[in-house]
């Protein structure tokens, strides 16, 4: 069944109610989910203006061939961190997007309190051995970017000749500099996720990661300046526009592919409070529901003319331009409903525009009116952002009757059934890590020898573990099955633990020839992270722009308009 | 500045559960536990690191032999009251994991689960089961022999948060866990084993580009700026 139809089938009516996971777990449609209030990002961006946190930079020792260190420290009401960051000489040897890679232009660590000099003295030792170096024991995070040469060299070059980079040239990318690595918490020695108190500013999943991030962004701002100034003392500095609209670039792939494999509850909960957010949005009513609107519109319009401006080509995704002009005309449907009386006195006029619009508008401009209508309900949205750490953790239940786990196999499992596996085409690929840099790697099966598998064949587990569970008494009990079949033990603690959770897995078959594994990056990247401009690559990679329009250290000290997202291309 | 041989021959590292669990999955895969019953052989091994019993070492030396003995059935007898589980020689930590199930569920019937286990090979490490109960809400005491041990288990309230869910994984969460530092490295590379050789056609199964044998790129132009020679010679 196609995504249309299967949205004209299961889409809500105008009550609001969350998703069927029939349709929101089909992996176009995830792929289609657009940044939010909710994304990792723009949370951490509404706790930083909210909280004025500052950021300063505390030392530069870097020469005219960014050789040296720098050391910034962000300053949160309750707490500090450091960022000493460790900048090297471009070069162009060993140099890719891909984690492979073995030249990187900068280097850093985001610790916990002040850094003393012994921590920056270990981290610049440790850093550079990656795989088998270790970190401080109050570090959160090793991260690593590069510079993107064209825009980079381009807006040095311009500077140092007295005059602003030229926005066509560097729309092209929007970003100076571009992550190759935010290591997840509790690898290289440091701090675990789930040691972090719930008090903790980074609290939240991914923040440690995202603020690396941010930092990142501020790095390159001030080694652009600091290339420039070396080049010719009379270099002017970035126009605070196109600084803001520079964002950080984002390399991702198949990592994340497995990264959901292995957090199902995290993306249940996360979805889950997305739903949740946009139900509490549809419900709005009367007076909050016209000013709702009008807010709406408004949102729309910054989204239309920010896909309309939008330069980068995409394979198989859709093309800015239609989603901008699509955007213009949900807008102009807003428009028309907040001025007329009977449309509005609908019980829930924001669910009636939702359900009202034609099914030949492309989901990713449904999934951006909904993102913006999100917006219309900050306080439920940001209370939803704290509620999103869990634990991964699952376990029997030994007691449960055979009968009972076939029940839960058929009922929350049935699109795993409706798979043909049979088919040659159902096992084309396998998924595995290489020696080398542990990069995430997926071949078809002739073309690999003798690799494990780390890829979820989910369908494959669940349809085998029915077979098995077919052959045994149905009043037997899960323990006693598990004794007999211990293959199967781990299938069934996941089907078990995640028992009742709507949205915990994406209906795929990831080993099939159809499956394209970008679309599953794609929701991580732009749904859970809020990376705009997500170019996708031969159906597996992804380059995009993480604060893209985010408020500098200055705006956020100064507790900046929220609202920077979707930002307009600078005029000068 | 330090050399690798260094600092890795000079201290006790304090590892994440994290990075525990990855590199004794690994092993474990490679060794030859089936792929469904690596998880819960890992947290054997996690959780008999975390106490103090064999953890680190025993794994880097039993690997193998644990690996050989996966496949082996477990015998379940039932006399009477008694319940008695036969582990065929197979490591502690091949049999914890279905001993815990088959008490937890006699206990859920009975009130308490009583199980005898024989012929299980380094039986002591059976005590991992007293901190794997919490999991289910229950208590669980072992008294181990060479070969043999009795497992006593009582179902209690169902967890609420990981520290009653697993005190000890709780404890190691937030702790790390100490290990030689270079029993941690020979373990770290063991566990590449089940990772797969680098060569330039598995470059070919990742990344935006691809470059043929004959020098063709396949894909369109990326802004990051690539050494191709990356991509057309092996690491």
């Amino acid at each position: 069944m196609s995504l249309v139809s299967l949205q004209r089938r299961l889409q809500p009516g105008p009550a609001p109610a969350p998703r069927a996971p029939e349709l929101l777990m089909q992996p176009q449609q995830l792929a289609a989910l657009q940044p939010s209030r909710l994304s990792a990002s723009r949370a951490l961006m509404v706790r930083a203006i909210r909280e004025r946190w500052s950021i300063r930079r505390l030392q530069w020792s870097i020469d005219e061939k960014s050789r040296g260190t720098a050391l910034y420290r962000i300053e949160t009401p309750d707490r500090v961190f450091d960022f000493p960051v460790y900048s090297f000489e471009y070069r162009p040897e060993g140099r890719t997007g891909r984690i492979i890679g073995r030249a990187w232009d900068m280097m850093a660590a985001l610790i916990d309190g002040p850094a003393t000099p012994q921590d920056i003295a270990w981290t610049a030792q440790e850093l550079p051995k990656l795989y088998h170096g270790r970190a401080t024991a109050n570090t959160l995070v090793w991260c690593r970017s590069n510079r993107s040469s064209r825009a980079f060299d381009h807006t040095v070059e311009a500077l140092a000749q007295g005059r602003q980079p030229d926005i066509a040239e560097i729309g092209q990318v929007c970003y100076l500099m571009r992550n190759t690595g935010l290591d997840g918490n509790g690898t290289f020695g440091t701090i675990t996720y789930r040691a972090i108190a719930a008090d903790h500013p980074l609290a939240a999943p991914l923040a440690a990661q995202m603020l690396c991030a941010y930092m990142m962004r501020v790095f390159a701002m001030d080694l652009v300046h600091h290339l420039a100034r070396a080049k010719a003392p009379r270099a002017v500095e970035l126009d605070p526009r196109i600084a803001r609209y520079l964002g950080v670039g984002n390399g991702s792939a198949l990592g994340l592919v497995l990264f959901v494999n292995n957090h199902p509850r995290l993306v249940d909960r996360w979805l889950s409070a997305r739903e949740s957010a946009i139900v509490a949005a549809q419900s709005l009513q009367g007076q909050a529901a016209r000013q709702g609107m009008e807010r709406l519109a408004s949102l729309l319009a910054r989204a239309s003319r920010f896909r309309s401006q939008d330069r980068m080509l995409y394979e198989v995704f859709a093309p800015s331009d239609r989603i901008g002009r699509e955007l213009a005309d949900v807008e102009r449907r807003v428009r028309g409903l907040h001025s007329d009386p009977a449309a509005m006195s609908a019980t829930f006029p924001l669910a009636q525009l939702t359900h009202n619009l034609p099914a030949s508008v492309h989901p990713e401009t449904v999934e951006t009116l909904l993102s913006s209508m999100i917006e219309l309900v900050p306080t439920v949205a940001d209370d939803l952002g704290t509620t999103l750490a869990v634990d991964e953790e699952f376990t029997t239940q030994p007691s449960m009757r055979i009968a009972q786990l076939r029940e839960i196999l058929h009922t929350e499992y049935a699109w795993a059934f409706a798979m043909d596996l049979a088919h040659p085409s159902a096992r084309r690929y396998v998924w595995y890590k290489s020696q080398n840099a542990e990069e995430p790697r997926r071949g078809p099966v002739e073309e690999v020898d003798d690799v494990f598998n780390l890829g979820l064949d989910l369908p494959g587990l669940v349809q085998a573990l029915d077979r098995a569970l077919a052959g045994c008494g149905a009043k037997a009990s899960v323990a006693r099955f598990l004794l007999a079949h211990p293959q199967y033990r781990a299938i069934t603690a996941r089907v078990q633990s995640l028992r009742g959770l709507a949205y915990h897995s994406p209906h795929m078959n990831m080993m099939a020839d159809d499956f394209v594994p970008v679309h599953i990056v794609r929701m991580m990247n732009v749904a859970l992270h809020g990376i705009d401009k997500t170019r996708d690559f031969l159906g597996r990679n992804l380059r995009g722009v993480l604060y893209h329009g985010a408020p500098l250290p200055e705006d956020i000290a100064r507790g900046t308009d929220l609202d920077w997202f979707h930002p307009e291309e600078p005029a000068c | 500045m330090l050399s690798d041989a260094t600092a890795r021959s000079s201290a006790t590292l304090q590892v994440a559960v994290r990075e525990m669990r990855l590199i004794f999955e690994r092993i474990l895969l490679a060794a030859g536990v089936p792929e469904g019953l690596v998880p819960a052989v890992r947290e054997c091994a996690v959780a008999s690191a975390a106490v103090g019993l064999g953890g680190f070492e025993m794994l880097c030396e039993e690997h193998e032999r644990i690996g050989a003995e996966s496949k082996r059935a477990l015998q379940l007898d039932q006399t009477g009251t008694t319940t008695t589980l036969d582990a065929q020689g197979q490591h502690a930590w091949l049999v914890a994991p279905a001993a815990l199930d088959i008490a937890v569920d006699i206990a859920a019937i009975a009130g308490a689960g009583h199980l005898e286990l024989r012929n299980v090979r380094c039986a002591r490490e059976l005590g991992v089961m007293e901190g794997l109960a919490h999991r289910h809400g229950a208590r669980a005491t072992v008294t181990a022999g060479t070969d043999h041990a009795t497992v006593s288990l009582t179902i209690h309230r169902p967890p609420q948060s990981l520290q009653t869910w697993d005190p000890v994984l709780h404890r190691a969460v937030h702790s790390g866990v100490a290990v030689d530092s270079d029993l941690w490295w020979e373990l770290h590379r063991m566990s590449a084993r089940a990772l797969a050789p680098d060569s330039v056609a598995s470059r070919r199964h990742a990344g935006p580009v691809i470059v043929t044998d004959e020098g063709r790129i396949i894909g369109r132009p990326v802004d990051d700026d690539t050494d191709f020679t990356l991509l057309r010679h092996p690491a």
